[in-house]
């Protein structure tokens, strides 16, 4: 039987070769040194330096990554989060939205702009202050646990984007203060953002359920 | 023609069938006995094993328990009271295959 050295050996290759996903890394780690194992049994005379290099080369990185990818996506299912999206959050984003458009009543278009930059600022700061402080709050065991997803990141950048990109052309043009964001698309852009703050918090809830599964049903794998 | 190409569409039913005899295993287990009960003719690689059990348990159709061995966890898998059901259909479809695959390899002279 290997040693836990030789194991973490393995675990710490396939780690540095891209390998990150959780469930998947531990089964590849297990599969290899079975492997190795038997081999070993087999050739008495062969070390587990030289055994493993040669099941390195069994494994290919780039079959290696694209499983991982694809584990990714079958383990992944966005439907289950739509669970998280309760009447109280949808009210609490009506409600937010609502205040957030309100002062483009109020203010003339021209400030338009200074807001959009300010509520991009707000929007980008709030998910990282969120993702920070799952990660903090949930720590990892000794692999990683992947908490974005494509979903997430798109619906978190999306907005950023977007608006980056019509300020950045105004700002080039010089014409940021002369032809402010069209009130509707201000409208739909915050609208992006309060739903992206929202889906992302609604996926955090998600990760953290499944993290909190998992370390009910396996605490060893949380023993540092 | 390749041999993988022709097995491709055969993995599930046999998958299924194993899970079915043998209970719960794990992905190694399942490449070995796979290669030894087909004498080496059938070889399964863990590139085409694990996208599939992990689409089956995503699926509902099997369930995953992890278990520590000595220094490492392992994962096993078994099959679900749906993944039973599947098992029935998916092996039947495979041996309809095989009878019509058969009936054109070996047509039977009509007088």
């Amino acid at each position: 039987m290997l040693t836990k050295g030789q194991i973490q050996q393995i675990d710490t290759y396939l780690e540095s070769i891209g390998i990150e996903y959780f469930d998947f890394r531990h089964e590849l780690t297990d599969h290899i040194a079975e492997e190795l194992e038997r081999n070993l049994q087999l050739r008495k005379s062969v070390d587990f330096d030289a055994a493993f290099e040669a099941a390195k080369a069994h494994y290919p990185t780039k079959d290696l990554i694209e499983q991982q990818f694809i584990a990714k996506l079958d383990a992944y299912n966005p439907l289950k989060e739509w669970k998280y999206f309760n009447g109280k959050r949808i009210l609490n984003s009506i409600a937010v939205y609502t205040a957030a458009i309100l002062p483009t009543f109020l203010i003339s278009g021209k400030n338009l702009n200074f807001l959009l930059i300010i509520y991009v600022f707000f929007s980008v700061v709030e998910s990282l202050r969120m993702i920070f402080s799952f990660r903090a709050k949930y720590k990892l065991p000794g692999k990683k646990l992947i908490i974005y997803s494509r979903e997430t990141l798109l619906s978190l950048l999306a907005p950023f984007l977007i608006s980056v990109f019509y300020l950045g052309k105004s700002m080039i043009n010089g014409k940021f203060f002369d032809k402010p964001v069209p009130i509707i698309g201000f409208m739909i852009l915050v609208f992006i953002m309060v739903f992206a703050i929202f889906a992302l918090q609604t996926h955090l809830d998600y990760e953290k359920e499944r993290y909190l599964n998992a370390k009910r049903r396996y605490p060893f794998l949380f023993e540092s | 023609m390749n041999k993988k190409v022709l097995y491709k569409g055969c993995l599930e039913p046999i998958l299924l069938k194993l899970l079915h005899e043998n209970g719960r295993m794990y992905g190694y287990e399942i490449t070995r006995k796979v290669k030894e009960l087909t004498a080496g003719e059938l070889n399964i690689t863990e590139g085409a094993l694990y996208p599939l059990l992990h689409r089956l348990e995503a699926d509902g159709v099997l369930e995953a328990e992890m278990e520590n061995i000595g220094n490492r966890v392992r994962k096993y898998y078994s099959l679900t009271q749906n993944g039973r059901k599947e098992k029935v259909k998916a092996v039947s479809e495979l041996e309809n295959f095989a009878q019509t695959l058969q009936l054109l390899l070996n047509p039977k002279p009509s007088f």
